[in-house]
């Protein structure tokens, strides 16, 4: 009876903790139009563009997880101008303690400077994060950072505010960053990803392992590479993955529950374009792993990334996310945008007049998949789509940004449709930011990536509430300028629950 | 007769409530105004509105309104008008809807054959019951430069004969005398060209018209303002130069007539490069009759603006705008003096570098200045709206028959973002030189980002660069109606059968 008297006590005495941490938030994560996740000074304001954002949860204590979001930043003070913000505060809240540009670094004796394309993934079981951005120097390539949690919540290491570029350093290079995919002078692929295997370090071959694609593109190569690197980036030589069709791009990787890799890219020539998926088995890094042939995803018509409008435009960057079912299968889900009202008159400029958000599923580890469906039928354009499984509960969830609730088209929210567990299908679309914001005005041109989101679902056990985080650009919080506000665009990061 | 007179203010208040009631139900009082083009909605391109005029209808029993714009129209494969400097006319009804459209016909003088190429503006004659646009044209080998100026009547214009119904292809039927004026070679480009009536029936100078336009000086850098006179049957002098001869680049010249006849101009000066303080200057001319040239005094300096808008963002918009003064004169109730009234743009503070952005204004202005001396003294400046939020493209226009000044502008005060503007109209009553409270025209906002899926080559961007205004009325009160034109994308046009934003000039109406 004591025993059960003073459990009682401890679990009221957390519940108050957890509530008095949640009462004491100074940025809700959830409040109507998300937080925004900077440190920057409101007066000549620069702006900020969301990369990509993962999370551990309840890292920090009940409720409290630790999130790191990473993309551009234009401000010239900081190290890098691909930026990273760290929560890490006892508040359960979407508050940044540090933040700054990812430090520069030396390869082969020469510095690589970083110029976009950033992204991190969460490694819970190693409690560490990876960062990747491409990188410009004598040499270029993708610059991979690692940065474990005791470093992250090391207030020496990495001191609470906006960094310095010996700060960047101290913080994101206590493991040596490395160069991947290193070609002379700037890297050429367009877009890159990373994932780890999030399986416990004795789980077997290649657990804890990171992988990361790209598209290579020079005068005498072409093709989408793989590397893996073990999880203190010791990192084994490229291998290439696609067939050889003229051109590719807009690879995305990730990492099954049971260690299998996963990527999909786009491939084609000049008189089609397929989205492709290649299914790698590890064999413990720095070996590359061992892959299968690409198979086709969907052939696609109409579904180029022609602009909805100057700046906004859907990107064809299909992404994919896999969920574990019963008997040691999985199911697939990958999403992409899709124009599905292309307009090219003469003599003028294309543009897309209706973008979708299109989704397939694959049960057989990609060999076949299912016709595609829209997200979202609602009218208006939905475009900047990502996808994320909750590896514990099955929950998929899918982020795009909307512009049904705009009679311009223009102007847009962020919207999430959620897969149960045992469903392929995509639920009810559901509004997570409630302003419609309008995106492009004049900072845009400092963004190049404005039309994407990143997404992040985790969750603790089975049965107890995960947590959905969303990194988007926002210009719901102003900057002032001479005195006077204006439109600032932020990195901003929201949370659902679910 | 107590219950006579009762009955009488019964019936004329019936008449003038009825009347409120309809301008409440027009379309011109929409929240949007109305669409004031033909074009069908499948495959809509833009059109950017400039300039309107109007002018008292008794064929019609209404007013005949000409709006003027730039129509994209005119660069398709087939086009429906033959050129992009077009008009749009309402001669029957009064719901802000015309009746006929077309473009501006090239002119064919003994110099060369003249071609519409932009900068459409439009003014009404009153006393003679007719209207002139002008605009800039291009002549072929040897390659010219001139401002067209097209004459109609509104006889001409109430002719179904004359101007058919509908979108006219054709349309020279319908301007019944043209000039050419300006005619310089290539290397004198032309800019900015504006026009003016003198409103009078007698005098010297009665009736004649005046044009300016910027024009590039022979060292090919610096400008000048050029002033040419026309008779009302467009007899047209030579032109003369009434900026000042140290000024490098004047622009955005603004011509009137005063009720007696004497001609004043506007236009601002500046230096390159960067954003630089810049002076208005005002000149003031005696009319000797055209096609003799006016005389015209030394440029005197009405404000200068330390903090201009020169091509810089207006806030967050990914528009730019200019220092463009526009003056309208009121003859006072003493019947001798007359108050000029100008109103422009302008920033709040310094305009500001955004990152690697061009630079922007953070808080832009429509502002005015008044003087009661011939432009001598100005009196400081006055902020047409105290409003958070852009205001911009302050447009002016004199109701003389009330002496009620009209101040047009958009504005973004109740945008949270501050981007999507609305249309304003304040007013400076008559004997008073202060601004009143503006008035909301337009209760649904804009999004100039959003523009159709066809675009070629220099078209206008976004909402273009101004909105037009004319006034016209009784002198009774409740029959002035003033017309603003102004650009909007609240109607969408059709792309393979998508609705998509569309951009059209649209006009709305104040009735006071």
């Amino acid at each position: 009876m004591k025993s059960l008297t003073t459990f009682a006590l401890v679990i009221a005495a957390h519940m108050l903790l957890l509530t008095a941490s949640i009462s004491a938030a100074t940025v809700p994560c959830s409040s109507p139009n998300g937080a925004r996740f900077n440190l920057e000074p409101r007066a000549n304001a620069l702006p900020q563009g969301s990369g990509a954002v993962d999370f551990l949860p309840n890292r920090l204590g009940a409720g409290d997880d630790l999130i790191v979001e990473v993309g551009n930043d234009s401000r010239p003070r900081l190290a890098g101008l691909d930026g990273y913000y760290v929560h890490r505060s006892s508040a359960a809240d979407c508050s940044v303690q540090f933040e700054g540009g990812l430090p520069n670094f030396t390869f082969q004796g020469n510095e690589v400077e970083g110029f976009g394309g950033t992204t991190v993934v969460a490694d819970p079981a190693r409690d560490a994060f990876f960062v990747a951005d491409a990188r410009l120097g004598q040499t270029g390539g993708v610059g991979l950072f690692r940065a474990s949690v005791s470093t992250l919540l090391d207030t020496k290491a990495c001191p609470n505010g906006t960094h310095t570029a010996a700060k960047s350093t101290s913080c994101w290079t206590v493991t040596p960053p490395v160069l991947l995919f290193p070609v002379p002078g700037a890297f050429a692929g367009d877009v890159f990803s990373i994932a780890v295997d999030e399986r416990p370090t004795s789980a077997g071959t290649g657990a804890g392992d990171v992988y990361a694609v790209t598209e290579i593109a020079d005068n005498t190569v072409n093709n989408v590479s793989l590397a893996a690197c073990t999880n203190t980036l010791n990192c084994g030589p490229a291998i290439v993955i696609s067939a050889k069709e003229a051109f590719q791009s807009s690879s995305y990787v990730r990492v099954r529950p049971d260690g299998v890799i996963t990527v999909n890219y786009v491939g084609g020539n000049a008189s089609s374009l397929d989205i492709k998926f290649v299914t790698c088995t590890p064999a413990g890094a720095p070996n590359p792993p061992v892959c299968t042939a690409p198979t086709v995803v969907q052939k696609l018509t109409g579904a180029a990334p022609i602009p909805l409008d100057i700046n906004l435009q859907p990107f064809l960057f299909p992404k994919h996310a896999i969920r574990a079912e019963a008997g040691g299968k999985f199911t697939t889900f990958l999403v992409y945008d899709n124009c599905q009202s292309p307009f090219a008159p003469p003599d003028s400029s294309a543009e897309c007049l209706n973008a979708e958000v299109l989704l397939t599923t694959s049960t057989d580890n990609g060999k076949t998949w299912s016709t595609p469906v829209s997200v979202d039928s609602a009218a208006g354009n939905h475009l900047a789509s990502n996808i994320t499984t909750d590896p514990v509960t099955g929950f998929t969830q899918i982020a795009y940004y909307s512009s049904e609730g705009d009679p311009f088209e223009h102007a847009v929210q962020v919207f999430r449709n959620q897969i149960n567990p045992g469903s392929t299908a995509p639920g009810a679309p559901q509004m997570v930011t409630q302003t419609l914001d309008p995106l492009d005005g004049t900072e845009t041109t400092l963004i190049p990536n404005i039309s994407f989101l990143g997404a992040a679902a985790r969750g603790t056990s089975p049965g107890v509430t995960s947590r959905l985080y969303v990194s988007f650009t926002s210009s719901t919080v102003a900057g002032t300028y001479e005195g006077f506000s204006a439109p600032d665009l932020n990195n901003s990061i929201t949370q659902v629950s679910f | 007769m107590k219950h006579f007179l009762l009955l009488v203010v019964f019936v004329f208040a019936q008449l003038i409530g009825q009347h409120f009631a309809q301008a409440q139900t027009s379309p011109c009082n929409s929240p949007n105004g109305n669409l004031f083009n033909l074009e069908p909605r499948p495959n809509a391109v833009v059109q950017i509105a400039r300039s309107i005029a109007v002018l008292p209808n008794p064929a019609g029993n209404n007013n005949l309104v000409v709006a003027v714009g730039e129509d994209e129209r005119a660069s398709e494969n087939l086009a429906p008008i033959i050129s992009g400097d077009a008009f749009y006319v309402e001669r029957s009804g009064s719901n802000c809807t015309p009746d006929f459209e077309g473009g501006l016909p090239a002119i064919d003088n003994p110099f060369n054959l003249f071609v519409p190429n932009g900068s459409v503006s439009v003014v009404a004659d009153p006393a003679r019951d007719q209207f002139f646009i002008v605009d800039q044209d291009f002549g072929g080998a040897p390659d010219e430069n001139g401002v067209g100026i097209y004459q109609t009547t509104s006889a001409n214009l109430n002719s179904t004969s004359a101007c058919p119904s509908g979108t006219e292809f054709g349309t020279a039927s319908c301007f019944t005398t043209v000039a050419v004026v300006n005619i310089t070679g290539l290397n004198a480009i032309l800019d900015n060209p504006q026009i003016a009536v003198d409103p009078r029936t007698t005098g010297v100078g009665a009736g004649d018209l005046y044009a300016v336009v910027t024009e590039r000086n022979s060292d090919n850098t610096s400008f000048h303002i050029s002033l040419t006179a026309c008779t009302n049957g467009l007899n047209c002098g030579n032109a003369i130069s009434i900026s000042a001869k140290n000024e490098k680049d004047p622009d955005f010249a603004w011509v009137q007539v005063r009720p007696d006849g004497g001609v004043t101009i506007s236009y601002r000066n500046t230096t390159f490069p960067g954003v630089n303080k810049e002076e208005i200057e005002f000149v003031t001319c005696t009319p000797a009759g055209a096609p003799n040239p006016p005389i015209c005094k030394s440029p005197v300096l009405a404000a200068t603006v330390k903090t201009p808008v020169f091509d810089t963002f207006i806030g967050d918009l990914p528009m730019t705008d200019q220092l463009y003064p526009r003056h309208v004169n009121r003859l006072e109730s003493d019947g001798k003096t007359v108050t000029t009234f100008m109103v422009y743009d302008q920033c709040d503070v310094a305009a500001t570098q955004h990152g690697i952005g061009g630079p922007f204004c953070p808080k832009t202005d429509v502002v005015m200045i008044s003087s009661t001396d011939d432009g001598a003294a100005w009196s400081p400046v006055t902020l047409v709206s105290s409003s958070p939020g852009q205001q911009f493209f302050g447009a002016i226009a004199n109701d003389t028959s009330t002496g009620t000044i009209n101040i047009a502008y958009y504005s973004t005060q109740n945008d949270f973002f501050q981007l999507r503007p609305q249309v304003f109209l304040a007013q400076i009553l008559p004997g008073t030189t202060s601004v009143g409270t503006p008035q909301l025209l337009t209760s649904a906002s804009a999004d100039v980002q959003a523009t159709p899926p066809i675009s070629f080559d220099a078209q206008p961007t976004f909402f273009g660069d101004r909105i037009g205004i004319a006034v016209t009325g009784t002198g009774i009160t409740g029959q002035s109606t003033a017309y603003v034109s102004f650009t909007w994308n609240s109607v969408a046009g059709t792309y393979d059968g998508v609705s998509s934003p569309d951009v059209n000039n649209h006009l709305t109406t104040f009735q006071y």
